[in-house]
């Protein structure tokens, strides 16, 4: 029992943080998509316009300041992403694999085993 | 032989029955005398089991009928009811539980209560042969007058007996409290919810002689039994051999294993299925456990630990 329950509260305290980090990042992310957006946009445009551009070169590989913000922008994302992932892996493990052994055994009401195999 | 028990509403009682300790731990719903008269009718489910289906008193109901299978034979209603079960395990499990194995422990010279457990033992008979298989087993029965006919062979119910008394016994306390645990050696039934409020914990028995136990399981409304060789086996001309016989070959079964646990809602199917999956040998017990969505949790020889994937909500703990 206590092998369960210590295995339930892990996995709704991974459930929460994962929560918590979702409801975190969610307004993040979305701001940052705008961000990017725009920035993507600008980007764009300052390649396609003449003279817009410092580097008048195409995308976000242009190593503009605002490219490289985009950049680093994306890369806290993908760190964020990861993290998650990793957490709903562990969460999924937790609920899908066998109980992993404690140190020692709970307490029993009863035994089953060779006793019982008596012949009446 | 009643006794207040840790907590004050638990009541509890003990015996020794069909060569094992029962012991029955029940919360109570009803007067005190009510549940004192159902636990004592409950452990005289077992002696009554045992007095009618034991094959090693050549006057009991059951060696009486053995003594000439074709022939009709009235019973006491325990032995009766058993028979039929046995019949019904029979074909629940197409043959793989046969209680025809009964001339098979003879042979071996498991005929007579054999000292297990204080040394080893051995018997003065011939080296164990494989044999045909047994026709099909058509016994019948005449509900009405409780006769019945064996059919060709005398029959062996240690695969059923104990489980069967587990189960009626469980059905006598149900009227006076839903909680309680019946636990007769291996085979055991969880009713409800223990005294702490939790699922009841049931510990597997190391079949190797450890003290600790190998696994602990949860159970609620559920029954469990194990098949197990660590006491029951003997030595016959020089072989080692053991009481679980795999009624196909006539010789003992369950190659590279050492114990089988089964839990079902059922006592006395348990019992059976934890036999018949011994009987399957290590290579096939967990395929046939998965492909029939049986609980079921085994030791190898090795002292490996297996387990089928519908025991897995069952384990609390399991050794490391």
């Amino acid at each position: 029992m206590a092998a369960t329950a210590d295995l339930r509260a892990a996995a709704l305290r991974s459930e929460r943080w994962r929560r918590t980090l979702r409801r975190r990042i969610t307004p993040w992310v979305a701001a940052l998509a705008t961000a990017s957006a725009t920035i993507g946009a600008v980007t764009w445009a300052g390649s396609v316009i003449p003279g817009a551009s410092s580097a008048g070169r195409r995308g976000p590989t242009a190593q503009t300041p605002a490219a490289a913000a985009w950049l680093k922008s994306q890369s806290r994302v993908l760190q964020l992403q990861q993290r998650i992932d990793s957490d709903e892996r562990q969460i999924a493990h937790l609920a899908g694999s066998p109980l992993p052994a404690l140190p020692a055994a709970p307490a029993v009401h009863a035994t089953t085993g060779a006793s019982g195999v008596a012949v009446p | 032989m009643l006794s207040p028990d840790v907590t004050p509403v638990e009541v509890s009682a003990h015996s020794r029955a069909m060569a094992s300790s029962v012991t029955i731990r029940i919360l109570p719903r009803a007067d005190r005398a009510a549940v004192e008269r159902a636990l004592a009718h409950a452990l005289t489910v077992f002696d009554d089991v045992e007095a009618s289906c034991t094959r090693f008193v050549p006057t009991s109901p059951l060696m009486r009928a053995n003594a000439a299978p074709d022939c009709w034979h009235k019973v006491p209603l325990p032995c009766f009811h058993a028979l039929a079960e046995a019949y019904r395990a029979y074909l629940l499990t197409q043959g793989r539980f046969d209680p025809r194995v009964l001339g098979d422990l003879t042979r071996l010279g498991y005929d007579r209560s054999l000292p297990f457990g204080s040394g080893p033992v051995r018997t003065r008979v011939g080296a164990p042969l494989r044999r045909k298989p047994l026709p099909t087993w058509l016994p019948r029965f005449r509900r009405a007058q409780h006769t019945v006919l064996l059919g060709g062979r005398g029959v062996d119910l240690g695969g059923i007996g104990k489980g069967l008394a587990v189960r009626w016994a469980s059905e006598l306390l149900r009227r006076v409290g839903t909680d309680h645990l019946v636990e007769a050696g291996g085979d055991c039934y969880c009713a409800g919810r223990s005294p702490e409020g939790d699922p009841w914990r049931v510990g597997v028995e190391d079949p190797f002689g450890g003290n600790a136990p190998v696994a602990v399981l949860e159970l609620s409304d559920r029954a469990c039994a194990t098949s197990s060789i660590r006491l029951r086996h003997w030595e016959v001309a020089g072989a080692q051999v053991h009481h679980l016989v795999d009624p196909r070959t006539g010789l003992p079964g369950g190659s590279g294993l050492r114990a089988v646990t089964v839990i079902d809602r059922d006592p006395a199917v348990a019992e059976v299925w934890s036999k018949t999956l011994f009987l399957e040998g290590l290579e096939a017990v967990g395929s046939f456990s998965n492909r029939r969505g049986l609980a079921a949790l085994w030791i190898a020889d090795d002292g490996t630990l297996g387990a089928s994937r519908a025991m897995s909500r069952y384990v609390a703990w399991q050794r490391a």
